[in-house]
């Protein structure tokens, strides 16, 4: 019971800003819907990180609004029809650009957490 | 403004279908991992958290809120006019006297400190300033452009014609007493490049920029005026500037100014 407790914890919120390069990324391989974008986030990031749904659609929506996705309806066999999104070119741009805003950020958290190892290189 | 609505309330709708798309998918996965149907139902439900919220928040993503917000605005300045007519007929006089003040004193302004250029077609015209590596514009001003370079600059040039000037200021000791004047050197194109027909007389001549010709002046309108009685024999009678004796050729029309300042000679 411990251990299903740490890891609802361990499910940690989304640090701000990231879920658009998330979503992005995860739109990179393949156009999908968005439930299939949030099971994805949530299996690549070994059941980590859980996308609140109140934020997947206005993040999708303001992305699309960007020109970053864009979405079609399709159709399914189970129904309904689905809204299934695409990476624009200026989003592949953007996932670019934040991809590597986002290493520039942990290197340099990764500096201050372990200063001593920095200071052992010549 | 119709057609914004219209297509507002389509999206809505399919903003439901999406989410609600969302919360079936849920459910059914829900099931076939071995939850009753009603469990997956609330399972899915708890998951999305809540769903009238999330559709808000992805309106306001649409960017139609301020359309939306506008329009009610509108409609409450619409009935608070009604309701105070005075109020509305002061606030729209102050208005237009304030912005007719304003206009008033820009085209003033306008007309007496941001002049065109005093010459026809200013639209057409270019000055040119020599520019060297070290020369500080701020202190010692827009650089001149040697005399010579100048002639070579005109010959190869195609599309413009060029006319030169350089400012400079001297004693004339006759006809009269003596007196301080300002004058401008200028090449024989410059009334005609300025398009600028003289009062009297004619331009300079080409052969007269040679080397040992004979020199020659053109009087500015207002000395012309002041220092000669405006007298229409000038033409062909000498003056003496900083010791060498010019023959009076012309004179500039009436106003007509280089940099700001209508030059004596």
């Amino acid at each position: 019971m411990p251990q299903r407790k740490d890891r609802y914890q361990n499910r940690t919120e989304l640090l701000q800003g990231t879920l658009d390069m998330l979503i992005l990324q995860t739109l990179q391989w393949a156009p999908r819907h968005g439930y299939a974008l949030s099971k994805a986030i949530r299996t690549n990031s070994g059941e980590i990180l859980k996308v609140d749904t109140g934020s997947l659609y206005p993040a999708l929506h303001r992305l699309e609004r960007k020109g970053w996705i864009a979405a079609e309806w399709k159709a399914s066999e189970l129904g309904p029809r689905l809204r299934v999104y695409h990476l624009t070119k200026a989003g592949g741009r953007q996932l670019i650009s934040e991809r590597s805003r986002w290493e520039r950020l942990t290197a340099a958290i990764a500096g201050i957490l372990n200063p001593a190892q920095k200071e052992e290189v010549p | 403004m119709k057609w914004t609505l219209r297509r507002r309330k389509q999206r809505n709708a399919e903003l439901q279908e999406e989410i609600q798309a969302h919360l079936l998918l849920a459910e059914r996965e829900g099931i076939a991992s071995g939850q009753t149907e009603k469990e997956a139902r609330h399972s899915a439900r708890r998951e999305f958290g809540n769903v009238a919220v999330a559709e808000e928040v992805t309106r306001d993503m649409w960017g139609w809120r301020w359309a939306a917000d506008f329009l009610q605005d509108l409609r409450y300045a619409t009935r608070s006019f009604r309701q105070h007519p005075g109020f509305v007929a002061i606030a729209l006089l102050t208005l237009g006297l304030g912005t007719g003040a304003t206009t008033l004193m820009f085209s003033l302004v306008s007309g007496v400190l941001l002049k065109p250029l005093p010459y026809p077609e200013p639209d057409r015209l270019v000055a040119v300033n020599g520019h060297t590596e070290g020369w500080n514009e701020k202190i010692y001003g827009e650089q001149k452009l040697a005399y010579l370079d100048f002639l070579d600059c005109q010959r190869d040039s195609h599309s413009l014609e060029m006319a030169a000037l350089v400012y400079n200021s001297g004693t004339l000791s006759a006809p009269g007493d003596p007196q301080y004047v300002d004058y401008f050197e200028i090449s024989p194109e410059l009334f005609s490049v300025l398009r600028v027909p003289l009062a009297l007389g004619r331009a300079f001549l080409p052969e007269e920029d040679k080397i040992g010709a004979r020199p020659v002046a053109i009087l500015g309108y207002s000395f012309w005026q002041r220092r000669f009685e405006a007298r229409n024999n000038v033409l062909g009678s000498s003056l003496v500037l900083e010791q060498k004796r010019y023959t009076i050729v012309g004179v500039a029309p009436a106003g007509f100014r280089l940099y700001g300042d209508e030059p004596d000679v």
